[in-house]
């Protein structure tokens, strides 16, 4: 499928003119930069000791990169629109520092890892795939899904962030309320920190 | 379980399956047993908590990593015969050639698969089973069921996994059979020991999690890795991302996606 879209962009770019293709190429390549920044910023993390030291290097990125916003209205869906400013502002933070605090908890120790950029799909800026390869070979696929330069979905070997979290989080509200998810998530929050 | 009563349990699946088949035209979550399904969660979680986890852990303490890994292909080997009869039945030629080429590598060059020596030569797992070859050929929504003691599954992948169990049995035959189902057992459940830590960390209703974890990977594997990304965007909807007065239309359409997904 992927290969059959990039023949056709391919196909459009030399039969039409060239702009729309340089401008998608260049928009391409600063999403790769960006997402490339970011796995820098994680390898970085990983060779530091101590939780708030990974998190004090992650968060700056997962702020710019990240579209949090986006990804709150999926996770909870229609519970969205009857929120008042107050409660979307603070599931906003919490589910920021989860984020930043379950990066920091899972990549917290380097043992020669490294991100690799697949070839598939460079000229998109809307997908970044990307291979996070292991030192016995070993390689989890992680594509990054974005909408205007901003990751709102992180997709690892198949299995989407974004979609687990909308189960999980839709399953919370619908059972247990909206109140309940916050403080669900502060209590994940408190147990990643604590993952030292 | 006697051959005649596994084949006998795996028509009753597929014959409920194709019944089912209509019910949906797409992979995503269907699960009207909610009810039971999460009581025999509750239940299955506690008994792998209390025992299985500990023994996968002691496990994976003991065995050296290159032990455990070697192990671990030589049971993935053993399944390759599956793997490669089903590439060859959902009409991909070369998937079940590459897989039918491992055997044979792996088996003999490999050390009974103890080193995946095929993988080096460019000829990696296809990972394919007959829950894929069902869907392939037509039945894509199924029944979601949490099989006590046995974990996740659907109707449509239930005889697949009974198969898959049932392996050593076939091979190994006699009384030694039972030895190698509890090593192969406890090797499955070490070797999900990250990802269940990863939803004991993240998940805050690990039933769901476990559940939407299970039907994105079944679809991943039935597309091959490559699942279109048009349907992954059309599952979220233009509304989730537009303004906060959305339109009567879209309410509708995401009570419809809630009541399949919920």
């Amino acid at each position: 499928m992927v290969h059959r879209l990039k023949v056709f962009i391919v196909g459009v770019a030399c039969c039409s003119a060239l702009t729309p293709w340089s401008d998608a190429s260049a928009d391409g390549a600063s999403t790769h930069a960006a997402i490339a920044t970011f796995h820098a910023t994680l390898i970085a993390a990983m060779q530091q000791t101590g939780v708030d030291a990974r998190e004090n290097l992650i968060a700056g990125q997962v702020q710019r990169l990240f579209d949090v916003e986006g990804i709150a209205r999926i996770s909870v869906g229609r519970t969205w629109r009857g929120l008042s400013v107050d409660d979307r502002d603070r599931f906003k933070r919490l589910l920021r520092e989860l984020i930043v605090a379950t990066y920091a908890d899972r990549f917290d120790r380097f043992a020669g890892q490294s991100f690799e950029m697949e070839a598939d799909g460079l000229d998109r800026d809307d997908l970044v795939r990307t291979r996070l390869v292991k030192v016995d070979g070993s390689s989890v696929g992680l594509d990054y899904y974005l909408r205007d330069g901003r990751v709102f979905n992180v997709v690892a070997d198949g299995v989407s962030d974004l979609s687990l979290r909308r189960a999980d989080y839709r399953s919370i509200v619908k059972r247990q309320g909206f109140n309940a998810l916050l403080g669900h998530l502060e209590t994940k929050i408190a147990l990643a920190r604590s993952g030292d | 379980m006697k051959p005649y009563g596994v084949v006998g349990f795996c028509c009753c699946c597929l014959i409920a399956s194709g019944c089912t088949s209509l019910e949906g035209e797409d992979y995503g979550v269907f699960d009207p047993y909610e009810t039971n399904n999460r009581r025999s969660y509750d239940v299955t979680d506690s008994v792998d908590r209390a025992v299985l986890v500990p023994v996968a852990r002691g496990y994976r303490k003991v065995l050296p990593d290159w032990f455990e890994r070697g192990l671990s292909k030589m049971f993935q080997n053993l399944r390759t015969v599956d793997s490669s009869v089903n590439g060859f039945l959902q009409g991909k030629p070369k998937s079940g050639g590459i897989d039918f080429a491992r055997i044979l590598i792996n088996a003999t060059i490999g050390v009974g698969g103890f080193f995946d020596v095929a993988s080096r030569w460019d000829l990696p797992y296809q990972d394919e089973d007959l829950g894929q070859t069902l869907a392939v050929w037509g039945i894509k929504k199924s029944r979601y069921l949490y099989v006590p003691f046995f974990g996740p599954s659907t109707l449509r992948d239930l005889p697949s996994d009974v198969i898959r169990s049932w392996v050593p049995q076939m091979l190994f035959g006699g009384d030694i059979h039972w030895g190698v189902s509890v090593v192969d057992l406890v090797r499955a459940r070490a070797g999900a020991l990250a990802a269940s830590d990863i939803r004991d960390a993240s998940a805050l209703d690990p039933y769901a999690f476990t559940r939407d974890a299970y039907f994105q990977r079944r679809r991943f594997l039935i597309y091959d890795g490559d699942p279109p990304l048009e349907d992954f965007f059309s599952d979220f909807g233009e509304e989730d991302f537009g303004e906060e007065d959305s339109s009567e239309q879209d309410e509708a359409s995401e009570d419809a996606s809630v009541e399949v997904t919920d």
